[in-house]
């Protein structure tokens, strides 16, 4: 694991990022602009089938307008976030937090694309999301998955 | 760039020195603005999107501003105060820094624009709420998404320069 990660710290591209000074603050600014917008598309969903916001638009309306900037929106995260790690590859990797970073973000992917499937879906779906308590309990684990997300990117520059 | 003394007495405060001195408050504070950061700019570009008739195009732009600015503004209040904390403990490092200037002026700019939108193109909204939006709104919400990435650029950008 050492070896692979020495080699990456070598590449021109890494290297390249190391050693021009703006291109990691850039990137992470690039990252934090996504994950906005990547969080408050998800929380708008979140927040209609908790019953708490947007009450007044059906379900399929809000997810069809809404997840698909999540989509792209983790798009632009991942490559980010790739190109951060060829950066300092021994940051990221090795660190307990990145790695439940990434399981937790698998778990929020699961919740958005149930939550896109289940209101798409006309028959038995969940476009009356106030009466199915199953649907307020992904939406509550959705938008607690994209806060720990978020923190844990935050930790991993302070962590062991 | 002289920092006036009351910049270094706030950072020699009691609340100043317990911040910087612990090990988890600083991490736990800025988790708390990076998310607050987060809200502000992804409820503002719900909007500006609208503004450059790139998203929610079927909604009402007058709709949008009043569903999703009671948002911005409680996320806004969040960030003030988390980013407070953060400035208190260090408040002399950063007045002596030139991103964290930047930031502040650059917000300035966009408020001026928030500010020139509700006093002249919003007053007419009625024109154009259903539709295509005027060129006054246009160029209000494509200001407004330049000058909140260009607040994140110098916000992050603070934190390479302690």
């Amino acid at each position: 694991m050492n070896n692979f990660l020495d080699a990456v710290g070598a590449t021109p591209l890494s290297q390249l990022l190391q050693n021009v000074s703006w291109l990691i603050p850039l990137i992470q600014s690039a990252h934090i602009l996504a994950l906005s917008l990547v969080f408050v598309s998800a929380a708008v969903v979140d927040l209609r089938i908790l019953g708490v916001a947007g009450g007044k638009q059906t379900l399929p309306s809000l997810t069809q307008r809404f997840l698909p900037w999540v989509g792209w929106g983790v798009l632009v995260l991942l490559v980010s976030g790739l190109l951060l790690m060829v950066a300092e590859p021994r940051r990221a990797l090795l660190n307990p937090l990145f790695q439940i970073k990434m399981a937790a973000l698998l778990a929020a992917a699961a919740t958005t694309w149930l939550i896109a499937a289940r209101a798409a879906d006309a028959r038995g779906g969940w476009a009356d999301p106030e009466r199915r308590g199953v649907a307020k309990l992904v939406a509550l684990g959705s938008l607690l998955l994209w806060l720990v997300i978020i923190a844990l990117g935050r930790w991993i520059a302070y962590g062991p | 760039m002289a920092v006036p003394a009351l910049f270094k007495t706030l950072q020699a405060s009691p609340l100043g020195s317990t911040i910087s001195q612990s090990t988890w408050m600083f991490p736990t504070i800025e988790t708390v603005h990076v998310i607050a950061v987060a809200s502000v700019i992804g409820t503002i570009a719900v909007v500006d999107l609208r503004l450059i008739g790139v998203a929610s195009n079927k909604r009402p732009a007058s709709a949008l501003i009043h569903e999703f600015l009671p948002w911005t503004w409680a996320a806004f209040a969040l960030a003030v105060v988390s980013g407070g904390l953060l400035f208190t403990s260090r408040a002399a490092d950063y007045m002596a820094i030139q991103p964290f200037v930047a930031k502040f002026a650059i917000m300035a700019l966009a408020a001026v624009n928030m500010l020139v939108f509700h006093l002249t193109t919003e007053k007419r909204i009625a024109a154009w709420d259903q539709g295509r939006p005027a060129i006054g709104a246009r160029i209000a919400g494509g200001l407004s998404l330049l000058l909140w990435s260009a607040i994140v650029v110098c916000g992050r950008q603070v934190g390479f320069s302690l």
